[in-house]
């Protein structure tokens, strides 16, 4: 079992690496020298390799596939994705209203418009799914 | 709430991964319930008295002073 699971975490490192130098390389093909950029490549390439690997594997290994799909319904790991959704909710609020408060300071009314837009947005979407999941629970 | 999941698991010789197999939720599931981390649904507190064949409180018992937590 540990030996399967230390095989299985060499493995996702090496397939990072791969994603990473493989969206690395085809930014740098195409002629852009931006730095962030770049990382932002790799990153994205990380991510397209993992979800494309993890497709190859749950073909040739259906069971696996069962078994992530009934892990999907762990009470457990339902409620931790639940904190997490609420705090990732918080934290995007929080960071968006600093934002806007940025914009109102550099006099930048577009963005600020834009910023607002979004936060009421997101707090509308909030109240409503939480008034919705009210009513069905 | 404390519980004696790891004792009456260990009585019928299961490892945690195979009872999370047959209770449909995660090793790390059992591990959290065993070590008190975590407080199972009436649903899955259920699960797991019928599995054993036994009552809910005969594996997980209620203290008073938790309430409300």
């Amino acid at each position: 079992m540990e030996d399967r699971l230390k095989k299985k975490k060499v493995k996702h490192f090496i397939y990072n690496l791969l994603g990473y130098l493989l969206g690395v390389i085809i930014f740098d093909l195409l002629g852009n020298e931006n730095s962030t950029l770049r990382v932002l490549s790799g990153i994205l390439f990380v991510i397209v390799v993992r979800a494309l690997l993890d497709l190859y594997e749950y073909r040739k290994h259906p069971k696996m596939w069962e078994k992530e799909k009934q892990l999907e319904k762990d009470e457990r790991l339902i409620i931790i994705r639940d904190k997490a959704a609420y705090f990732t909710y918080n934290m995007t609020l929080t960071i968006l209203v600093i934002l806007w408060f940025v914009n109102i300071i550099k006099q930048n009314d577009e963005l600020s418009y834009l910023i607002s837009g979004l936060i009421a947005v997101f707090i509308i979407l909030m109240e409503l799914s939480k008034l919705y999941w009210s009513r069905k629970m | 709430m404390k519980n004696r999941l790891e004792e009456i698991r260990k009585l019928k010789g299961l490892s945690q991964e195979e009872l999370a197999d047959i209770l449909g939720v995660s090793r790390q599931t059992i591990s959290s319930l065993e070590n008190g981390r975590y407080n199972p649904s009436i649903l899955l507190a259920f699960k797991i008295a019928r599995y054993f064949e036994r009552s809910i409180e005969d594996i997980f018992i209620y203290e008073e002073d938790e309430n409300g937590r």
